[in-house]
């Protein structure tokens, strides 16, 4: 090895290390959206069955009320008099603060449930 | 200084590259396995919604009294099985089996588009039995099958179904109240 290539494979691996960190922090990433599609539907669950069931039960439950973590979180409820179709849109969690994830085209976890009412 | 021969020349970028390998494999690995999760649980969303329709339907139709005598008297008189043979809504006079089990695949294919029964049964209630011998509560329990993440793959072209990633079954149960 010429006395100019010294130390040319740490700088190699020092410049890897930013991206090897950059590929981890994606997967990282992806697995907290993956976590929130999951909160999604077993919020849009959750809510599908209490509007389903006899409104006479008492009032439907918020989506605050059934999933603390939904913070800036989003529930619409269609009813026609057969079924109920709950959508429930979660705010994208960003591992990097002040990020939107939002803007740079990331889609919000979302999950539509659809189910017939039951008999009062 | 230690100096190093022609054989280490290159090693940190053979490392560099079989990490990224090693990297990729497992992305590719836990994307499949994630999306088999993802299915299971919209394939027990879909479970849930057809029992709870056919159950619903059940307990608003006063024809389900009849329903529940024929079930108490045979147990198969409501059971819609694809892979058992003597199963299907024909033994069923009161029209209500078929009926329910329609409804229920509507509500599975409302959630899932893909989504198909592949076994469903009303059954009585068994601990709401009376001395007296009168129509009990029914229960629905069913089976829901969708596509799993490699269904449309040549692995899953011999119907492998045990790699757990070609069909994905949810069962769900649900009930009259009374």
């Amino acid at each position: 090895m010429r006395s100019g290539e010294r130390g040319a494979e740490s700088l190699e691996f020092v410049a890897l290390v930013p991206l090897l960190a950059f590929v981890l922090l994606l997967a990282w990433q992806g697995f907290v959206l993956l976590n929130q599609q999951s909160e999604a539907e077993n919020d849009a669950r959750a809510l599908a069955r209490a509007a389903a069931i006899c409104s006479l039960n008492g009032p439907m439950p918020s989506l605050g009320s059934i999933d603390a973590a939904s913070m800036g979180g989003s529930a619409q409820v269609d009813s026609s008099a057969a079924t109920v179709r709950v959508r429930v849109s979660l705010a994208p969690h960003s591992l990097l603060t002040g990020v939107d994830l939002r803007s740079v085209g990331i889609p919000s976890p979302a999950a539509t449930v659809t189910m017939w009412r039951e008999p009062c | 200084m230690v100096r190093r021969g022609r054989s280490n020349r290159g090693a940190v970028a053979v490392v560099a590259v079989t990490v990224m390998f090693l990297i990729l494999i497992c992305s590719v690995l836990l994307s499949i396995r994630v999306a088999a999760v993802v299915t299971a649980n919209r394939a027990q969303i879909a479970a849930d919604a057809a029992a709870h329709a056919a159950a619903g339907f059940l307990a608003a139709n006063p024809v389900s009294d009849v329903l529940s005598f024929e079930v108490q008297q045979n147990q198969t008189a409501c059971l819609i099985d694809a892979g058992q043979p003597g199963t299907g809504a024909e033994n069923d006079s009161t029209g209500l089996c078929a009926a329910a089990q329609s409804r229920a695949q509507a509500a599975a294919a409302a959630n899932q588009v893909a989504a198909q029964l592949t076994s469903f049964e009303v059954a009585p209630d068994t601990r709401k039995y009376t001395t007296n011998g009168g129509p009990v509560a029914l229960v629905v329990i069913l089976q829901v099958q969708v596509h799993g993440p490699l269904s449309d793959t040549v692995l899953c072209a011999g119907n492998q179904s045990a790699l757990g990633l070609c069909q994905i079954a949810a069962w769900s149960a649900a009930q009259e109240s009374g």
